[in-house]
């Protein structure tokens, strides 16, 4: 037999395998697994693939065993194209699934390439939580990944929200938004406000408005009274951005820091380095 | 319609209505922004109205043939399935369908086939790379089109004029002229007006944002000013203005130029106008829509604007060639050359 | 007169008389009497590379008994194990990272989109032109802080340290990692807004879903066969030991883990090639397509032969090459000529510059070792 009919004979038995209903899952799993680094060479292994991700009838570990080898396929990008089409149709057939990984999985990647269906999907379910596919704070950032895909009135609602990481989620994502300003000023000086949320949004200052950011960074590093984490958090960020120099009332105010706790007094020093240094 | 809609969902809204040609028939006035869909966008699920709206012409014509055949070598390889079954579908679909068999079926449909199909389809096969469904279908395309008939002459209307009166006035031939007293920031931070901006006898003035998600458009749009810069030298201005005055602060503009060769001067900026976005956007008669503060779509523009600030040449909706555009705006810069028109 | 790697430093040195004879701790040379100076060859002491800048340093030493008479203070710098660094190291590469992320990253993002589909993806240049973008950043982070050197993340090994709050982030609710204060990283933003976005798929104390290093550098002998699986297991494979960003080919370099993903991607084929003598572009073991590229989308496309220029620094854009080409040309180093602003592929394949001393491109990996050939 020669090489090349031994590699075609060895897919067809992969194929045979991997489609194969009356098979346990194992078998099935290991040939999936032995497929993955031929696969975009062999299309009838792609088309196996793309046949059991949406089978409903095979068992989920080997229909999670398909997914896998297709979205690790997919790194190799011009070989794995002519199969895009069926892909993406396979993910949307699969975005309700009944298995939460790959519903989970497939609208990761819809929402991530600004997919219609994925992002409306994931919206819905944000507005009304018993359509809801993944939790609320994942569904945020996988919306997130795509600015053009947000809702930034329904972010604004979610960044009031009472679930701590739903609404750090949304503060996260809401920093694409320059119409989120006065929102983000408001929270990074508010001391009674939680300090991921107020990190967050001092964060997103320095993204979306950089005097803002500066003004109000300096004023939190400045105060004795806040909260050495969130001081220390607005020092570092000055210090790592280039675009902005500190005020000259804060490269005064540094030294007088040498008495503040140990993460505000090293983060005070990286501030004075960076002066010294341009 | 757009406004405050996602990119996606506005790209489905613009689909829905471009397809919907190919049974209502397209109008002139609507060819442009299907020939617009062909040449730059990114989205199969466009791109396949696109070609679907092309069935609603009255007659087949070369422009749109060449179009459909440019679409089909951008598009080949990164398609998708679509699917016009709703305007919000759910999946899994009816009627899949892809980008690729819209624009084949686009063009095996116009009788009698535009001579520069058949040539058109070969040359994207020869490019094309590795065996695909889109590869076999191509090449049955072409197999059904040299099956036809023996070629009769050609009997194709050339393409139609742009008609008069069109509502879609960025599109129509206008003269129309710019608030200099607007006030802008270029990439250095430098504050400056449009008049400042206008400072030689002629500008070309293209807009693009930082986060424009297709590289053909504003990418490409700054990389080709870049171009143009080379070619011009000094005499002609060279700007570009975001879309995004917001996000797009003067260190991001600097870098964003910087990286795709624009050499910075007083009469080659990148420059946002960070108060009066609104009324630029009026008096340049923008084709962008905004989705909160980002923006959803967006056309490509250039503008030759003279520094009285009328707008003497505008390059819209379709890519330019920055060889082409210096040759015409060195031409303008005879006195008597001043005439506003639209390309 | 006598050069010799001072005893007290971390950094250690090695010379040779000529490009490819032996090494030695020490060398004498002879020096004109006018004044004409000796040249000689230096390279890292394998085992004893640097932790700072300047801490290894050249005595020059003469006369009976010798003494020393000069110093040059210099670095050795190597591109580690991330979870090996020490704290000055790991810092400052954190610290660089997070100025680069304020000023030129979006561009590095930008050019790792779609438009690579078919520049660096899925056809054999995928390691080439890594090598390519890897050194691209390297030298934009050294631009910021000459003392830094890409680590790797090691991911066919538990690297629990690396998934921590100090470091590249600690898994946390929600999809986003945790980033203490002091991180420099704990300000990273993207056009996508606040943070990283990354959940482990495996405990951070076990390896990643990849093969052993030791089934990758087995692979195969020749390139072909060598990049046609690896390209999928170990690299696709490691990617998606993850959800978030660096799940999806377009989004991953959002994630700073993406760089340390790739550049143990990187070591891998350094290692390969080290292993099985791999230096020479034109030797077809070494790497296929041989000549240059054709304008198609085919076997040949342009930019995956070997005399092919790499987009996006050579600038060329239309064609089968994209519209737009950010980041051209390739930024220069002050410690060697190479590769030049349009680096072609086989700019890429004698990093060390063993085969020829001026192709040397300026990086090498702490367990790779540097032998040149004769």
């Amino acid at each position: 037999m020669s090489p090349s009919t031994g590699r075609q004979s060895g897919a067809r038995e992969l194929v045979r395998i991997i489609v194969d209903p009356d098979a346990k899952a194992r078998p099935r799993t290991e040939a999936i697994e032995a497929a993955t680094t031929i696969a975009t060479t062999r299309p009838t292994l792609m088309d196996a693939l793309l046949r059991t991700v949406t089978d409903r009838t095979s068992p989920v570990t080997v229909r999670r065993a398909a997914l896998r080898a297709l979205q690790v396929n997919r790194f190799r990008t011009s070989a794995f194209a002519p199969f895009q089409p069926r892909y993406f149709e396979s993910l949307r057939a699969i975005a309700t699934d009944t298995d939460e990984e790959l519903r989970a999985s497939a609208l990761e990647t819809l929402a991530a390439n600004g997919d219609e269906y994925g992002q409306r999907l994931l919206v819905e379910g944000l507005r009304d939580s018993t359509v809801a596919l993944v939790d609320p704070a994942h569904a945020v950032g996988m919306l997130g990944a795509d600015i053009h895909g947000q809702d930034f009135t329904l972010l604004r609602e979610l960044a009031r929200s009472q679930d701590k990481t739903t609404r750090r989620s949304a503060l996260r994502v809401l920093a694409a938004d320059t119409g989120s300003v006065a929102l983000f000023r408001k929270i990074a000086r508010d001391k009674n406000e939680d300090r991921v949320a107020r990190a967050t949004s001092a964060v997103a200052l320095q993204a979306l408005a950089p005097r803002t950011f500066k003004k109000v960074a300096e004023e939190v590093a400045l105060d004795e009274r806040d909260h050495p984490e969130i001081r220390a958090t607005l020092l570092n960020a000055l210090a790592h951005d280039v675009n902005v120099k500190p005020s000259a009332r804060l490269r005064e105010q540094l030294p007088a820091l040498d008495a503040a706790p140990a993460q505000v007094r090293a983060a005070a020093k990286l501030v004075a380095d960076r002066e010294a240094e341009r | 319609m757009h406004r405050d809609r996602s990119t996606a969902t506005t790209a489905r809204l613009r689909g829905w209505v471009l397809a919907a040609f190919a049974d209502v028939g397209l109008p002139a006035g609507a060819r442009p922004f299907v020939l617009e869909e062909l040449a730059t966008s990114r989205e199969p699920h466009l791109v396949a109205a696109a070609a679907r709206a092309t069935r609603g012409a009255s007659h087949p014509d070369d422009d749109l043939a060449d179009a459909l055949v440019d679409a089909l070598e951008r598009t080949h390889e990164r398609d998708d399935t679509v699917t016009f079954e709703a305007l919000a579908p759910t999946w899994p679909t009816r009627s899949p369908t892809t980008a690729t068999t819209e624009l084949l079926d686009a063009l095996l449909a116009m009788e009698p086939t535009p001579p520069t199909a058949l040539p058109g389809l070969r040359a994207v096969l020869t490019r094309h790379g590795r065996p695909s469904p889109a590869r076999h279908h191509i090449a049955r395309a072409i197999r059904d089109l040299e099956a036809r008939q023996p070629a009769t002459p050609h009997c194709c209307s050339p393409a139609p004029e742009p008609p008069e009166n069109a509502d879609d006035s960025a599109d129509a031939v206008f003269a129309r002229s710019v608030d200099l007293s607007l006030g802008l920031e270029d990439q250095h931070g430098a504050k400056l007006t449009v008049g400042d901006l206008l400072r030689e006898p002629l500008t070309l003035v293209a807009f693009f944002y930082t986060r424009c998600p297709n590289p053909e458009k504003c990418s490409a749009t700054i990389t080709k000013l870049a171009r143009i810069e080379s070619i011009l030298g000094p005499g002609i201005g060279i700007a570009a203005v975001t879309y995004d005055p917001g996000y797009d602060t003067a260190p991001r503009l600097r870098a964003y130029g910087e990286a795709r060769g624009i050499q910075f001067g007083p009469s080659t900026r990148l420059v946002r106008c960070p108060h009066d976005h609104d009324d630029l956007a009026r008096t340049f008669g923008l084709r962008v829509g905004y989705n909160g503060s980002v923006v959803n779509r967006h056309a490509i523009e250039l503008h030759l604007v003279a520094a009285d600030g009328r707008i003497i040449e505008t390059w819209a909706r379709i890519p330019w060639d920055p060889t082409t555009v210096a040759a015409t705006a060195r031409r303008y810069l005879t006195p008597e050359d001043h005439t506003a028109t639209t390309t | 007169m006598g050069l010799r790697s001072a005893a007290n430093g971390t950094g250690k040195v090695q010379f040779r008389t000529t490009a490819t004879g032996p090494a030695s701790n020490s060398v004498t040379l002879q020096l004109g009497a006018n004044g004409t100076p000796a040249a000689c060859f230096v390279n890292g002491r394998f085992g004893s590379p640097s932790v700072a800048d300047r801490d290894a340093t050249i005595e020059a030493r003469h006369g009976s008994p010798s003494r020393t008479v000069g110093t040059l203070p210099l670095m050795v710098r190597i591109r580690k194990n991330a979870i090996r660094l020490t704290a000055g190291e790991r810092r400052r590469f954190l610290s660089a990272f997070a100025v680069l992320n304020n000023s030129s990253f979006p561009v590095f993002r930008a050019v790792h989109t779609e438009l690579t589909t078919d520049e660096a993806h899925g056809r054999q240049g995928f390691y080439p032109w890594h090598r390519a973008y890897l050194l691209d950043l390297e030298r934009a982070l050294q631009a910021i802080d000459p003392s830094v050197a890409l680590p790797y993340w090691r991911f066919d090994q538990p690297a629990a340290d690396l998934f921590t709050a100090g470091y590249l982030g600690a898994p946390a609710p929600g999809g986003w990692v945790n980033l203490a204060p002091s991180n420099p990283l704990a300000a990273w933003t993207t056009e996508q807004g606040v943070g990283i976005r990354r959940t482990m798929r495996f405990a951070p104390s076990s390896k990643a879903g990849v093969i052993s290093e030791t089934a990758t550098l087995a692979t195969a002998a020749t390139y072909q066969p060598f990049w046609d699986p690896t390209e999928i297991d170990p690299h696709g494979a490691a990617h998606m030991s993850f959800a978030g960003d660096l799940s999806d080919p377009g989004t991953a370099p959002r994630d700073p883990l993406f760089f340390l993903l790739h550049c143990n991607v990187d070591r891998l084929w350094a290692k390969w090639q080290v292993r099985n003598r791999r230096f020479n572009p034109t030797n077809q073991s070494t790497y296929l397509p041989q000549g240059a590229g054709q304008q198609n989308n085919g076997a040949r496309r342009i930019g995956h032969c070997v005399q092919d220029t790499m987009w996006p620094w050579n600038g060329i854009v239309g064609g089968v090459r994209p519209a737009t080409a950010p980041r051209a040309p390739f930024p220069s180093s002050p410690s060697t000529p190479a590769p030049a602003a349009k680096p072609t592929v086989a700019s890429m394949t004698d990093w060390q510059g063993v085969i020829d001393n001026r192709t040397r491109l300026g990086f090498d990996y702490d367990d790779v070792k540097y032998e040149p050939q004769p």
